[in-house]
């Protein structure tokens, strides 16, 4: 006879099996650290970016920033604008069911624009669409490289790539003469007959974008590895929070990230040892430890920056001189 | 309460109770571990909650009935055979509940979920389908699946006793 108190008994022993907590506890402290540099990573290295020409980038960088709720939010925003304007050239008119923007990524070299991605994703499946729009050589190493296929994009040769290397992702490339290169990537389900038929629609759809946007953050000061190095910007959200997130690489690896928006604390809170800092109109922590700054300014905007943890008085010179611009314009969150 | 101190003093607990739901301590050790990583950055919305423990749970159960742990999950049931209970020189309860044990650790997840927060946690159905945001009638149904499973080992038992 198989009563309750028989299945409690099984399941009391079961949970005897529990492993043991002391060794769990010394594990967590130095994973929960790793998990947290390669989410930052992750997070903000020019995702968007990346994002349309690694398919695997994409796959990583959304599974970890995308909010919980499967519908796009209503972000509150800002006015928009900002020191250099970007046109945004090209669109895509077809979409998968329930596709909408949720992040635009640039390239910022000097005063130029050269490159902008735009994602478009859709509520519960890890999948994400892009259009990149332009090249730049700090991209070109992330091009994608896999079983290639010539195809017809309304009367121009294109390049579809199926990349299978980590997860399955396909991309279509051409360039119209006198306009920019484009690629569509493509990381939906469904297997690698969809996608292309996906990506190749995608592609086919797309159509010059009369609109503009704005590049808002501005950065003052730079140390001299990464004074010239081009930079990246991403617009997205979290929650119903706007993000954005600066991303500057130098030629050792050497990283700066400046993520910012209203919920930035929530996103980076930090449990190390932090001492008070004020930088300017900002005020908030310094983790030493990790190179890290979290900071506050009156109108509600949070930043989290990291460099390296010997370069603290590098990062306070380049908060100095940061200016974070005007909020963003997110009214085009979950538009097609 | 910081985050450090609450796995300082929950930790145990959470272990046992994911182990109860994973069916299988080393699943549990990967759960636990993830959803604490997880949990961490958001800490300070989950300690203002009346029981944070309600959240790790939950955050628990969803990442077991993760699609990404449901295909391991399948994986690990067709690989893992039915033991025969060995009743030789053996308690004829403790036989039971290894008997029990078995198949508990090859249910599908949703299942073994269910009734472990049904008699382990001593949860009513209709808060567990709270839990899994899923209907009282499917909470029900998952559980009627998993005790016929279980009844299948009663009726086990006195074929291999009588041998």
């Amino acid at each position: 006879m198989i009563d309750a108190e028989a299945i409690r008994d099984a399941f009391a022993a079961l949970a005897d099996e529990a492993p043991d907590a002391d060794r769990i506890r010394a594990a967590l402290a130095g994973r929960t650290r790793r998990h947290r540099q390669r989410r930052l990573v992750l997070r903000l290295a020019g995702a968007g970016t990346l994002a349309a020409t690694t398919g695997v980038a994409a796959a990583g960088v959304w599974r970890l920033t995308r909010p919980s709720d499967p519908d796009f939010p209503a972000v509150d925003g800002g006015p928009g604008g900002g020191w250099l304007e970007v046109p945004l050239r090209f669109r895509p008119t077809w979409l998968p069911h329930r596709y909408g923007e949720a992040a635009r990524s640039f390239i910022v070299d000097g005063g130029q624009v050269p490159v902008l991605s735009r994602e478009y994703q859709k509520g519960s499946a890890e999948e994400v669409i892009s259009l990149l729009i332009g090249q730049h050589e700090s991209i070109e190493a992330d091009r994608p490289n896999g079983e290639t296929s010539i195809v017809d994009i309304n009367g121009s040769p294109g390049r579809l790539v199926r990349v299978t290397d980590i997860g399955l992702a396909t991309h279509v490339s051409w360039q119209r003469p006198g306009e920019p290169p484009l690629i569509v990537s493509v990381l939906t389900a469904g297997g690698a007959d969809v996608q292309r038929d996906v990506a190749l629609r995608v592609a086919r759809s797309v159509r010059p974008d009369p609109g503009l946007t704005w590049v808002g953050p501005r950065l003052g000061w730079r140390p001299p590895d990464l004074a010239t190095a081009p930079w990246r910007l991403r617009q997205g959200f979290y929650g119903a929070d706007w993000t954005q997130d600066v991303t500057v690489d130098g030629a050792d690896g050497r990283q700066l990230i400046i993520g910012m928006g209203p919920g930035v604390s929530q996103r980076f809170e930090t449990t190390f040892a932090s001492e008070p800092i004020r930088i300017r109109e900002w005020s908030g922590l310094l983790i030493r430890e990790n190179g890290q700054l979290f900071l506050s300014q009156p109108d509600g905007v949070e930043a989290f920056v990291q460099l390296d943890s010997e370069s603290v008085d590098e990062m306070v010179q380049i908060m100095e001189a940061f200016d974070s611009g005007p909020w963003p314009d997110m009214s085009w969150v979950g538009g097609r | 309460m910081t985050f450090e101190e609450y796995v300082a003093a929950r930790l145990p607990a959470l272990l046992r109770q994911a182990t109860a739901l994973a069916g299988d301590p080393h699943v549990a050790e990967d759960v636990v571990q993830d959803v604490l990583i997880k949990a961490q950055p958001r800490w300070s919305r989950i300690r203002e909650y009346d029981i944070p423990d309600a959240y790790l749970r939950k955050m628990i159960v969803n990442e077991l009935l993760s699609a990404r742990r449901r295909v391991a999950a399948a994986l690990r049931r067709e690989r893992v055979q039915y033991a025969a209970p060995q009743p030789d020189g053996a308690d004829e309860v403790v036989v039971r509940r290894e008997a029990l044990l078995q198949v508990i650790r090859t249910l599908p997840a949703r299942q073994r979920v269910v009734i472990a927060l049904r008699y382990f946690e001593d949860m009513a159905d209709a808060d567990i389908a709270g839990v899994l945001g899923c209907t009282e009638g499917t909470v029900r149904s998952q559980a009627s699946r998993a005790l016929a499973k279980l009844r299948e080992v009663a009726a086990l038992q006195p074929v291999l006793e009588e041998e």
